[in-house]
């Protein structure tokens, strides 16, 4: 059991208080994102109000962060969201978990706000409010520079943050982000600026637990489903999923682009300079890119796959230059790199489409100029930036007409780098993510990567024939709620899942031996899963106290409505040139996207409108959770 | 010579415009081999899925050997007669 310390923090009152952490929610939650779940569902003191000080803000770790579990290097920000008004969170990697980790503390619960801005400094010998006037309206990257001081480690936001930008993100470590929902506005309402965290290796782990941990090591790194990820980073993906029409382009009018070999992994290859690794990691997936001169001279970390596709072919960029450079600016700025390309490609269809002009930008698909000063309007709430700035759900109820046809997103989330008409189990766990379209939620990998190992251990094998056809809609269901499941343990735990769901190098058995390993305790895989289905519904438990239900679970209609025509491409080897074919290949379209939300909710326990039965709260142990509801 | 039967799956059986198909070959082709003469006989759209733009067998290629995961290290052993393949084309999350 975790022997960190719990510490609630009013920057009102500017009282800190230590507590030991309650052994009853961790063995049901883990810790991570499910002890952050359980502690925003208790304490949320204002839903209405996104920004209300007494809404905390919680930071937590894994029983495996910081540890030398391979991967152990994730912590997990649950707020309030202020993009979606619903249940919200944020992971992120790095350095920075493992350092609040071995400063002694499983969680920073953050309430009220600070009179002036503020940062953390936050040690194992305690945590001091110190005054951050002299880095307000400092970019993130300048603010890691002053307060990455004597080893710290450091989690800040930008002028985006500051400001109240609905999709602002947590930078830490330079160039790692907890991004989505909106945590960086939320800190910037609370005059929070930065954490500064300084850590000591002084925890004794268990040696069976070392063990452990070395044999998982050495299992993710000899993988063979690491290898791509290792090699060129989440990149590598541009290709094959241009491939197959999940490439999506000017904002889903597209699956493909018929010049994907100047976005892709060794176009990224040229820019990069050294390959890097989290705290514990063998895979080392993340890149630093440099553009030695020009307009976009600069250095810094990533883009990674999602970006690249946001910024990018999303709205028809096809500089490499020009999307490193926009990953470059949203770092810095402290924005979503994956909501700020979404939005801006929304604002060029509606420009397209005659709903939206600029005066000072084109708007036009694929013009640089209008992208990088999107960004920055965005992050300063200027101009056309402010009604961006806002996320695309307000962005396009205010446009008006037929402008919530073009926003790609749910529950108010823009939607993540992936094309539901494609790959229909993510179009499906988009849907159904109780934070809004996550690619993270469910990640349901195993039909499109062909893992058909992972297929046939974890599926009845009359299953697994439809299963692994990625046009099958029939089991899609199965696979999102296993991975939901599968995907709560690995955040709850503080571990990334390029080391389970993604890749499955590791199943959920070896975490479960490794957690027993650790608590000294008997965990089985079943039990692990069960706290992650546990999750997963104290999650939706929470939108259904604001109201939420089946009529939430909806992806944008282009995906219902429009069938996405997928060609081949073939490169001519005398003249280079590539040429598409004269008919599509495949007509990309959701059959029966109903049917598939009503076996998910069966399969899950849950009635007809996307609500946990009595019976289905029973059996996870939840009553005690809802009697406000 | 020998048979062997090869079963596309996903945008692979588009590519190659069949589900499975039954393919004679010398005595002693590898795998890789194999691959290049489904490549060949089938040109485009299939060659440019199963062969990357170096003409080499493409890393995002899935193969399983009777079903069998195969390595990249393996795809220069000989089949055997009567070997079943089953080929995806690997994506994943983001």
């Amino acid at each position: 059991m975790s022997k960190q310390t719990v510490a609630w923090i009013d920057l009102s009152t500017k009282k800190v208080s230590l507590q030991p952490p309650d052994p009853s929610l961790t063995t049901a939650f883990l810790g991570g994102r499910g002890l952050g779940a359980a502690l925003l569902f208790r304490h949320i003191a204002n839903p209405n109000d996104p920004f209300a000080p007494e809404n905390p803000l919680i930071f937590a770790v894994g029983p495996f962060t910081g540890t030398p579990w391979p991967t152990g290097a994730r912590y997990h920000v649950t707020f309030h969201s202020p993009l979606t008004g619903i249940y919200g969170y944020a992971n992120g990697s790095g350095f920075f978990g493992p350092a609040l980790r071995r400063a002694g503390y499983q969680a920073l619960v953050i309430t009220g706000r600070a009179e002036r801005p503020v940062y953390l400094e936050v040690t194992p010998e305690g945590i001091a409010i110190r005054p951050a006037e002299h880095l307000w309206g400092l970019g993130t990257v300048a603010t890691h520079e002053a307060l990455e001081t004597n080893g710290a480690r450091v989690a800040c936001i930008g002028p985006a943050g500051e400001r109240g930008v609905r999709i602002a993100a947590i930078i830490n470590d330079r160039g790692r982000a907890a991004a989505r929902c909106g945590g960086g506005a939320v800190m910037g309402s609370k005059n929070l600026k930065a954490i500064q965290v300084r850590g000591r290796s002084e925890e004794s782990l268990p040696f069976p637990f070392l063990e452990q941990a070395r044999r998982a090591f050495a299992k993710v790194r000899d993988h063979p489903n690491v290898v791509g990820l290792r090699d060129w980073g989440t990149v590598v993906l541009v290709k094959p999923k241009n491939r197959v029409g999940d490439l999506p382009a000017r904002n889903h009018q597209l699956g493909q682009v018929p010049w994907a070999e100047r976005v892709d992994a060794q176009a990224i290859a040229r820019y990069t300079y050294q390959t890097k690794g989290c705290f514990s990691c063998p895979i080392r997936c993340s890149r630093l890119t440099r553009i030695e001169n020009g307009p976009y001279a600069g250095e810094l970390e990533g883009p990674e796959y999602e970006t690249t596709d946001a910024l990018g072919p999303m709205c028809w960029i096809s500089d490499p230059e020009v999307i490193i450079h926009a990953n470059r600016m949203c770092n810095d700025f402290g924005l979503d790199t994956i909501s700020t390309g979404v939005v801006i490609a929304f604002a060029m269809e509606c420009h397209e489409r005659g709903l939206l002009h600029s005066d000072d930008l084109s708007l036009e698909w694929g013009d640089a100029n209008a992208v990088l000063g999107l960004i920055e309007r965005i992050a300063r709430r200027e101009g056309l930036g402010d009604l961006l700035s806002e996320g695309i759900r307000r962005a396009a109820e205010r446009i008006g007409g037929n402008a919530p046809h073009y926003a790609m997103h749910v529950k108010g989330m823009e939607l993540p780098r992936q094309e539901p008409r494609i790959a229909k189990g993510f179009g499906l766990g988009h849907a159904t993510s109780n934070r809004g379209a996550d690619h993270l939620y469910a990640l349901p990998t195993i039909d499109l990567a062909g893992n058909l190992e992972a297929a046939r251990h974890f599926f009845p094998a009359e299953l697994v024939p439809q299963l692994m056809e990625t046009d099958n809609e029939a089991y899609k269901p199965d696979l999102v709620v296993f991975t939901e499941h599968y995907c709560a343990v690995s955040d709850a735990l503080g571990i990334c899942k390029f080391s389970t769901a993604e890749t499955y190098a590791l199943y959920p058995e070896d975490l479960a031996s490794g957690l027993s390993a650790l608590w000294k305790r008997e965990i089985s895989s079943a039990e692990l899963l069960k706290a992650g289905e546990r999750i997963v519904n104290l999650e939706r438990l929470y939108n259904v106290r604001l109201g939420l239900s089946r009529a939430d679970d909806r992806l944008p209609t282009r995906f219902l409505t429009e069938p996405l025509e997928i060609y081949a491409f073939t490169r001519d080897e005398v003249t280079g040139g590539v040429y598409t074919s004269p008919e599509p290949l495949h007509v990309g379209r959701l059959h029966d996207f109903e049917a598939m939300l009503d076996r998910y909710y069966s399969l899950r326990g849950w009635d007809k409108n996307g609500i946990p039965t009595p019976e289905t709260v029973r059996r996870l142990g939840l009553e005690p959770w809802i009697s406000s509801l | 010579m020998i048979t062997i039967h090869v079963r596309y799956h996903n945008i692979l059986q588009r590519g190659a415009g069949t589900a499975r198909e039954t393919v004679e070959l010398p005595d002693g082709t590898s795998l890789a081999e194999a691959l290049r003469h489904l490549a060949d006989q089938h040109g485009a759209p299939l060659r440019e899925m199963l062969l990357g733009s170096d003409g080499n067998i493409a890393s995002y290629l899935v193969i399983f050997r009777n079903g069998q995961l195969i390595g990249q290290q393996q795809l220069q052993l000989p089949l055997a007669n009567g070997d079943e393949l089953m080929l995806f084309l690997a994506i994943s999350g983001g």
